[in-house]
């Protein structure tokens, strides 16, 4: 398959799972004011929510490097500042995802209450 | 020699700066602008995560903040910000099935999607509470 049409394919199969992900993320950020420590993280460690964001963290990054690709190639013209931002896409995309993750990991399996 | 067009009426391209932009050119610009911030938002929350990693005392300044009204505005902001994306992508996904392109139809689903993003957030909103 050629790179645009595997492009558009995984924007959109990750824009169909994103659809319950992102309402779930929704209410979890409406939720968030005035919610102490305890409080949220003993919610991120019911099994559904770590599950849900553990997913959301994952197909959210894809789909969003896979946007923000289009959009630097879009806005920016061609030259060292465009290579550059699309050269650190992917670095910084795989550093956030995993860096989100084992945050996770470590708020639901970690020590301490 | 042939005039290379002088003096005939040319069609111009829309100047951005004078040019009302229609609603269906301001909701594809925004629907950008919105995937972009959601984009950046991740590393917000992967922040927040960080912060909750640690221990209560990290995070109580976050917590006064998010429930300060800049905060509240902010998570409003940014729920709205995530159910206009959505929307508007559900959108995208039927136009790529080849439905609803005429020009009719882009005016009604768009302001299908505009009272989709306010019902959504405000039922959100006031759910979560």
């Amino acid at each position: 398959m050629r790179e645009g049409s595997r492009h558009f394919l995984a924007q959109r199969l990750t824009a169909l799972l994103l659809l319950p992900l992102v309402v779930w993320g929704g209410f979890a950020l409406a939720a968030l004011p005035g919610a102490d420590h305890a409080t949220v993280t003993g919610w991120i460690r019911e099994p559904v929510n770590a599950v849900m964001l553990a997913l959301l963290l994952m197909v959210g990054t894809i789909h969003g490097e896979l946007g923000v690709r289009v959009v630097i190639e879009d806005y920016l013209a061609p030259g060292p500042l465009q290579r550059w931002l699309l050269g650190s896409l992917r670095p910084l995309s795989v550093f956030l995802m995993t860096l989100g993750l084992a945050l996770l990991q470590r708020i639901v399996f970690g020590g301490g209450t | 020699m042939p005039d290379p067009g002088c003096g005939r009426q040319r069609p111009l391209s829309p100047h951005l700066q004078i040019y009302r932009l229609p609603l269906t050119a301001k909701m594809s610009i925004l629907f950008r602008v919105a995937g972009v911030v959601l984009y950046l938002t991740m590393f917000a929350v992967v922040g927040l995560l960080a912060v909750l990693a640690g221990d209560g005392a990290a995070w109580s300044p976050v917590r006064d903040f998010l429930a300060s009204l800049e905060g509240r505005g902010l998570l409003l902001l940014l729920v709205l910000t995530s159910y206009y994306h959505l929307c508007n992508g559900v959108r995208h996904l039927l136009w790529d099935t080849g439905r609803g392109l005429e020009k009719t139809s882009l005016g009604r689903s768009g302001a299908v999607v505009v009272a989709a993003t306010v019902l959504l957030t405000s039922l959100t909103w006031w759910l979560a509470r």
